[in-house]
């Protein structure tokens, strides 16, 4: 670990020499919304944003992705074949989604390689969080505004700098090649200022109390409370779209003009699709029992899969859900549950 | 808050107290204030003493006449439960609609009606303060601006007009054209001749830029559906976007797909939009496709003379045939 200054002057610089040996992704604004894009000109990035309104998992699990296709009598697989990408300004929140998605799309052996082969080919550079927003609640999902975890480089915004930390083997030796020129010292002002901005957004990020969610929805499961939750929600795809940590996802076949190919793309268990059976039976039939779902699935049954709550506190869904609904709410509804 | 909307909410509270102590509903289905300080949520107030959570000013955009099939369909042994519901201008002719292609039941449903002066577009204030968040709104009661206070303690003065929906602006029916009860003073139509503004910019565009332009609304899509769920005249069990057999379209985001479904759907809500605005307001990522929305208006009114679900008494114009329609778009076949 190791750390050095970055001067806002050299920012730009900075980009042009990541730029030399990989593909450079952002933060940058379209049209009013903060998203994630290629960065061509250094001019573009935006480090001074809050949250991006999509998550990045889109980078290593598309929305839509051409798995393979037909050639003949076979299927070939079309595996991501991409140039070396650097992830530069995404939130700790968001880089410790990713290593929950590690553990469900590499998971006892089981390799995932549409998923894997990017993430192998990408590094992560975090922009720790000086101004959480009101819907931020990481702290209370076992984050942080300077988590680490899931970085390979974690920036931390000072007066007219950076300090940059390498966290990971993968950073170290990035920084070391393309900056080691230009990074200097980090004076001890900006190391007091860091460790206040710090200490100042912990005090700031709402706490939650998680510590009956577990079992309260277990024990909840059937006691009702999921259709005065579920009343507003009208169905939609949004909470788990936006959502860092949701995983699920569909496969279908395209045919074409005498060619197929396989196309893996997003799904959700907010859809009425999901669970819809070919007898026409629906054990999900209403937004009640698909909301039940949702929240489980990542408070309850993650915990029992894979020792983790699939919840980084990111806030998304409670801003951009159409109708209000509020996990939050939900998590302090079902946490007082005996 | 403007003045006139704060005698609305309490004209609503009061109402809705009265209607739920007497028993005469089982549910009034209204606005409350979220989780956030701007915007609002659906509330569904059964207990009389909850009915002063009800809200109504600038931020209650959502139509909740969406809600009403769901809440009006009779679920096993159970009888639907009766129901007040606060509808604006817009919603009030989404009513209209779902009464006249018989979605819901008109009876056991008391209409609320409150005359609005607009509502708040939530992108288009974000855009306006720069992407800051906003922690605090001060109370500002010319009624004409809105105080904001974002998160690094700055203040934003903004005229309300400006922060407006577009259909909003130009919004012909501000008072509902059908309730039972009208909690306001009705309001004036405001001015038509921007109506079709946005669409006729793009229409002076050539081609190729039009092209493009429709082609970057349609690069936000990520299709989560809001749009659509959000839509009250979008009620079909089976959406035409999900049907496998035959698949028009794959659940994916492929650029072609993604425009099948908007042009789809919006073609399909021919004669039946009532520009409340709700799709474009439930989109997390700003897609808004109502110029593309208005052109179909458009259409329809030129080629028909009716206004989309201002009368519950006429047919919808996509489905009512005429035989006085003009039919000169016929021509002979060449000889």
């Amino acid at each position: 670990m190791q750390e050095r200054l970055l001067e806002r002057k050299d920012v730009p610089r900075f980009v042009e020499a990541l730029q030399q040996e990989l593909d450079v992704l952002g933060p940058m604004d379209r049209g009013g919304e903060i998203v994630l894009g290629r960065i061509l000109s250094p001019d573009r990035l935006d480090l001074d944003y809050h949250q991006i309104g999509l998550s990045p998992k889109e980078v290593f699990f598309p929305r839509w992705e051409t798995m393979g296709h037909v050639e003949g009598d076979r299927l070939v697989e079309d595996l991501p074949k991409q140039r070396g990408f650097v992830l530069l300004g995404i939130r700790p929140c968001d880089a410790r989604a990713l290593t929950f998605l590690d553990l469900v799309f590499e998971w006892r052996g089981i390799r995932d390689p549409y998923y894997v082969d990017r993430r192998e080919n990408g590094i992560v550079m975090t922009l720790a969080c000086r101004h959480p927003m009101s819907t931020c609640f990481c702290t209370s999902v076992g984050g942080a505004p300077d988590d680490e975890r899931g970085s390979d480089v974690m920036l931390f915004a000072v007066p007219e700098a950076f300090v940059v930390r390498t966290v990971s083997e993968k950073g170290t030796e990035l920084i070391d090649k393309v900056a080691g020129a230009f990074l200097g010292e980090v004076p001890r002002r900006h190391l007091d200022a860091r460790a206040e901005a710090i200490r100042a957004a912990n005090e700031r990020l709402e706490k939650i109390d998680l510590s009956g969610v577990k079992s309260g929805l277990d024990a909840g499961f059937g006691a009702g409370h999921w259709e005065a939750i579920a009343l507003p929600c009208l169905g939609c795809g949004t909470c788990a779209y936006v959502c860092p940590t949701c995983h699920c996802f569909d496969i279908v076949d395209e045919v074409c003009e005498g060619t197929a190919r396989r196309i893996r793309c997003w799904d959700t268990c907010q859809f009425q699709l999901f669970t819809y059976h070919g007898s026409g039976h629906q054990p999900r039939p209403s937004t009640a029992e698909r909301q039940r779902q949702r929240v489980m699935h990542k408070l309850a049954y993650a915990v029992d899969n894979y020792a983790e709550t699939f919840c980084v506190g990111c806030g998304r869904c409670v801003r951009h859900c159409p109708a209000g609904l509020d996990v939050r709410e939900t998590i302090a509804l079902m946490g007082a549950v005996p | 808050m403007r003045a006139v909307d704060r005698l609305i909410q309490d004209r609503l509270v009061a109402r809705a107290t009265e209607l739920l102590g007497a028993g005469e509903v089982d549910l009034v289905l209204g606005h409350r204030r979220r989780g956030l300080p701007l915007g609002s949520r659906p509330a569904f107030v059964s207990d009389p003493a909850q009915a002063k959570e009800l809200v109504f000013d600038e931020h209650c955009g959502l139509n909740l006449t969406v809600y009403l099939p769901r809440l009006l369909r009779p679920s096993g042994r159970k009888a639907a439960p009766r129901v007040a519901i606060v509808v604006k201008g817009c919603d009030a002719r989404s009513l209209v609609g779902l009464v006249k292609e018989r979605q819901i039941p008109r009876d056991n449903l008391i209409v609320l009606g409150v005359p609005c002066l607009g509502v708040v577009d939530l992108h288009r204030l974000q855009r306006l303060v720069g992407g800051a968040e906003i922690v605090d709104t001060m109370p500002d009661d010319s009624g004409s601006r809105v105080v904001l206070t974002d998160h690094l303690g700055r203040s934003h003065q903004l005229e309300l007009d400006a922060l407006l929906r577009d259909g909003c602006r130009t919004c012909r029916h501000p008072t509902p054209v059908m309730c039972d009860e009208l909690l306001g003073e009705p309001l004036e139509p405001r001015a038509a001749e921007a109506r079709f503004a946005a669409l006729e910019a793009i229409e002076a565009l050539p081609s190729a830029a039009r092209w493009q332009r429709f082609r970057a609304e349609i690069a936000k899509c990520i299709r989560c559906y809001a749009c659509r769920q959000a839509c009250p005249s979008c009620y079909c069990t089976t959406c035409f976007a999900e049907q496998t057999s035959p698949a028009w379209t794959t659940p994916a985001a492929q650029e072609s797909d993604v425009m099948l479904f908007h042009l789809g759907r919006l073609l399909h809500m021919a004669g039946r939009c009532t520009e409340c605005g709700a799709c474009t307001a439930a989109c997390p990522t700003g897609v808004d496709l109502s110029p593309y929305a208005a052109m179909i208006i458009r259409e329809v009114e030129d080629q028909w003379g009716k206004e989309a679900n201002v009368s519950l008494d006429d047919l919808p114009a996509m489905i009512e045939f005429n035989p006085e329609d003009d039919q000169s778009f016929m021509t002979e076949p060449q000889a």
